[in-house]
């Protein structure tokens, strides 16, 4: 892991994350959805103890759906002018690529998922306890992680039209089971949801960090590949 | 034969028997089909297996 | 003259020896009919339902197998040094008999789960794995059905599949650690707790050698199909070129 490579990293995520900063999809579009979706699932519900209960997966399956979009946005930047197939072409690492795009969309993300759980607290009557925290604060942090990188794998692949974006969310909900439990229960623990105690969400983060690591080097190394012509 | 359908649940038991030969049975077919279509529309020559 | 009968009808997809492994699979799987549902006796605590497993037990192995079958050939499509065209028909072909299999694998499985714990569903680890499994490689082949280049998609569905089977143990994990927070209730057990009586084994090898025969011919079949269609299409598209070509004229105007 050169220090030019990191470097490179960084720029391609700031250069990203200075777009959102200017376009404000994020702020505009994503975050009231995702704030939109919180409020359906009460439709759904029904507010009975149900709502509270689910709390924590809600939170993360709305995540989950508004992470789709975010994807998308985040590559319809590049296929737009040919912006990445410009860098690809000019030989710009693609690990570095990849990195840097799936530090911008864990930034992001990880901005969603805090709006989201405080918007639980509102909405739900979820609330966080103090000795779950620590444990709250990593888990959504680990489930951020491997969402983002599974977001830019499959974002890379299905970006470019012509019948692929739908393909997306077909290719990554799946994938993204793990995270979704694993997230959830660690949410649970740390909330004392179901009586859940805080250690018992520990080996969920544990599970959460391999993921982010299997699939974020496995995505590292394939990215070149997916976005070649 | 009898002892068969006399079975508990014989029903569900010959069911999953059942759906079993029409989904390979179907596939199975299909794929043949498929062969032979683009079988009749390239030269021998140029299978591989022939 | 007569014409000779070769110039009217080209082959399909068969040898001699597809034949003779069409044949010899129909006759297993003659036999595991017979064998399953006739021969080999209840179980003490399943009852009938047991025969169910004779069928649903060798198609979710072979799902597996196929699935694996798909790995091992986009690793050698990827990483081998000729990048040879034909791994990536044996990992499509392979992918689609897997579907099948496992569709066959969820379909038996409700089935025997409707008589043994009363609901066609449940989420255990075993069967929601399998559902995820399932959605995962028809991902995979949709990705196969995607526009570009034979080598585009070679590429493409060779990372996928490789991607695929990774997730294979972070699924089952996280699902078999899930749900087994979930302990309640095990009557619905998912084990297969059978006592295995001699004539319960054999029927079940009997399952899986048929099975695995048939999935061997399939593969064979498909794959030359694949093959077939690829030639075509880059026949299509050669065709194309020329007549363009042939619109333009000798002088090189464009149109």
């Amino acid at each position: 892991m050169s220090p030019g490579r990191i470097r490179l990293a960084r720029r391609l995520a700031a250069k990203d994350l200075l777009i959102e900063r200017r376009s404000r999809v994020l702020v505009n579009q994503v975050l009231p959805f995702s704030g939109l979706v919180m409020v359906v699932f009460a439709f759904a519900l029904g507010t009975g103890g149900v709502l509270e209960r689910a709390a924590p997966g809600l939170v993360w399956l709305a995540v989950l759906f508004s992470s789709l979009s975010t994807v998308q946005r985040s590559f319809g930047l590049e296929t737009a002018d040919g912006a990445m197939e410009s860098l690809r072409v000019a030989g710009v690492d693609p690990i570095a690529l990849f990195l840097g795009k799936a530090a911008a969309l864990a930034i992001e993300l990880l901005v969603l998922v805090t709006v989201l759980l405080g918007l639980a607290v509102v909405l739900y009557g979820t609330e966080p306890r103090a000795e779950g925290i620590v444990l709250l604060v990593t888990t959504a942090i680990s489930a951020t992680l491997g969402l983002a990188a599974l977001g830019t794998i499959y974002g890379g692949l299905a970006a470019g039209g012509s019948g692929r974006e739908t393909l997306l969310p077909l290719l990554v909900l799946p994938v993204a089971a793990p995270v979704l439990i694993g997230a959830t229960r660690g949410v649970e623990a740390a909330l004392g949801t179901d009586r859940t105690a805080v250690s018992e969400g520990w080996p969920w983060v544990g599970l959460l960090l391999v993921f982010a690591v299997a699939i974020g080097v496995g995505g590292a190394l394939a990215f070149g590949t997916l976005i070649e012509d | 034969m009898s002892a068969v359908l006399a079975m508990r649940d014989a029903g569900f038991i010959l069911g999953a028997y059942a759906a079993t030969v029409v989904v390979i049975g179907g596939f199975a077919l299909w794929v043949l089909r498929a062969g032979r279509r683009s079988g009749e529309l390239v030269d021998d020559e140029e299978k591989y297996w022939t | 003259m007569t014409p000779s009968p070769q110039t009217s009808t080209r082959r399909a997809t068969g040898t001699r020896a597809t034949r003779v492994l069409g044949i010899v699979t129909l006759v297993m799987l003659g036999w595991l009919g017979l064998f399953g549902l006739v021969l080999s006796p209840a179980d003490v605590d399943q009852g009938d339902a047991v025969r169910i497993m004779y069928v649903h037990v060798p198609t979710v192995w072979l799902a597996y197998l196929a699935f694996i079958v798909t790995a091992v050939c986009s690793a050698l499509y990827l990483f081998g040094k000729r990048h040879s065209l034909g791994f990536d028909r044996v990992a499509g072909a392979s992918a689609e008999i897997g579907v099948v299999f496992m569709a066959l694998t969820l379909i038996s499985g409700s089935l025997w789960g409707r008589i043994t714990w009363g609901v066609y569903w449940q989420w255990d680890a075993r069967l929601t794995t399998t559902a995820l499994l399932f959605v995962t490689y028809i991902g995979y082949l949709a990705v196969r059905g995607l526009d570009g280049t034979r080598e585009r998609r070679a590429r493409r569905s060779a990372v996928i599949g490789l991607l695929a089977v990774v997730e294979i143990p972070l699924v089952h994990w996280s699902v078999r650690l899930w749900r087994s927070l979930h302990q309640e209730a095990t009557i619905l057990d998912t084990d297969l707790d059978v006592d295995i009586d001699g004539l319960m084994l054999f029927s079940l090898f009997v399952g899986v050698v048929a099975f695995t025969l048939l999935f061997v011919w399939l593969l064979l079949h498909r794959s030359r199909t694949i093959a077939l269609d690829d030639l075509l299409a880059d026949r299509g598209i050669d065709r194309a070129i020329a007549e363009r070509r042939a619109e333009v004229g000798p002088s090189g105007g464009s149109s």
